[in-house]
C-alpha cells in the first residue's frame, strides 16, 4: 500500500473515529450539565461533574495507559509473540515495538470513556430511576476510612 | 511452553478484575454500561486487528508460548483476551481518576472558605 507509512495510516480512520465519539459525548455530557443546573445544594459538586472533569480524567488515564503499553509491548515483542513487517512500519520505535503502536492505546482512552459517559443516565433523578443514581454512592463510600480523627483538633 | 501468554493475560485480567471489584471501577460500578463498553472496545480493536493483518502489517511472531487456537488468520485467541485486558484496565484507570479529579475540582469551585473539614485523599 503506501510502504512505511501503512501501519500509521491503519490507525487514521480508528483514531477519527474514536475523536468523533469523543466529541460526541463532550457535547452531550455538556447539555447535559447545563440541565440539571438550578440544583441549588449540590451546585458546585455538580460543577465538578463535567466534560472538563471527565477529559482531565482521561488525560491522567491515558498517561497512565501509555507507561503500562510500554512495558507490556516491549514484552510481548520481546518474546516474539508479535511481529511487524520491517516495509510497513515508520521505524520509529519505543524500546522494541513501533511507534505506532501506541495509537491502540490512545484510541482505547479516546473511545471507551467516551461510549461510558454517553451511556451514563444523565443527573440523579427523584423519579422511578431503575436503579439508585450512581454518583451520590461514589461519595460515600464505605471504602472510606473514617475521617472522624482529623477534624478537630 | 504453550499457553504461557494466555495465562499471563489471564493473570494481569484477574488483577484489574480485583481491582475493579474492591473500588467499583467499571464493572462492579454498572455492570451492563460497562459491558456494552466492552463489547464496543472488542469489536473496535478486533476490527483494527483484522485490518492491520489483513494488511500484512503484523502477524504472530517465533514463540513457544501460545495455545495456537486462532480466532482468524494471525489472530490468536490471546488477542481477544489481550483486548479485554487494554480495554478493562483503560477503564479501571478512568474510574479510579475521574472522582479524584471531580472532588478536586469541586473543592476548588467551592472556595477556601466552604471548605468542608473532611479530607479528600485520592484513593487511586
Amino acid at each position: 500500500m503506501t510502504g512505511s507509512a501503512t501501519y500509521a495510516l491503519l490507525a487514521v480512520p480508528f483514531l477519527g473515529a474514536a475523536v468523533l465519539v469523543a466529541v460526541l459525548a463532550g457535547v452531550v455530557s455538556a447539555r447535559r450539565r447545563r440541565g440539571d443546573r438550578p440544583g441549588a445544594g449540590a451546585g458546585a459538586a455538580a460543577g465538578a461533574r463535567g466534560p472538563r472533569s471527565a477529559v482531565l480524567a482521561g488525560v491522567v488515564a491515558g498517561v497512565a495507559l501509555l507507561v503500562m503499553t510500554g512495558v507490556f509491548n516491549n514484552v510481548i515483542v520481546g518474546l516474539g509473540i508479535v511481529a511487524y513487517d520491517p516495509a510497513l512500519v515508520l521505524g520509529a520505535r519505543v524500546g522494541l515495538f513501533p511507534v505506532e503502536d501506541l495509537a491502540y492505546s490512545i484510541g482505547a482512552v479516546l473511545l471507551l470513556p467516551s461510549c461510558w459517559v454517553l451511556l451514563e443516565r444523565p443527573g440523579p433523578r427523584p423519579g422511578p430511576g431503575r436503579r439508585p443514581p450512581s454518583r451520590p454512592v461514589r461519595s460515600d463510600r464505605r471504602t472510606e476510612p473514617s475521617r472522624r480523627p482529623e477534624e478537630t483538633p | 511452553m504453550p499457553g504461557l501468554y494466555l495465562g499471563g493475560l489471564l493473570i494481569a485480567i484477574a488483577g484489574i478484575a480485583v481491582l475493579d471489584a474492591r473500588y467499583r471501577l467499571f464493572f462492579w460500578h454498572a455492570p451492563v454500561r460497562a459491558a456494552v463498553v466492552m463489547v464496543i472496545g472488542l469489536v473496535f480493536f478486533l476490527v483494527w486487528d483484522v485490518v492491520g493483518v489483513h494488511l500484512g502489517i503484523f502477524f504472530i511472531g517465533t514463540n513457544g508460548l501460545l495455545t495456537g487456537v486462532l480466532l482468524a488468520p494471525d489472530v490468536p485467541l490471546e488477542e481477544l483476551f489481550f483486548l479485554v485486558l487494554l480495554c478493562w484496565t483503560t477503564m479501571d484507570l478512568f474510574g479510579a481518576v475521574r472522582p479524584v479529579v471531580e472532588r478536586l475540582r469541586a473543592r476548588s469551585v467551592d472556595g477556601p472558605e466552604q471548605n468542608e473539614p473532611e479530607h479528600h485523599e485520592g484513593r487511586a
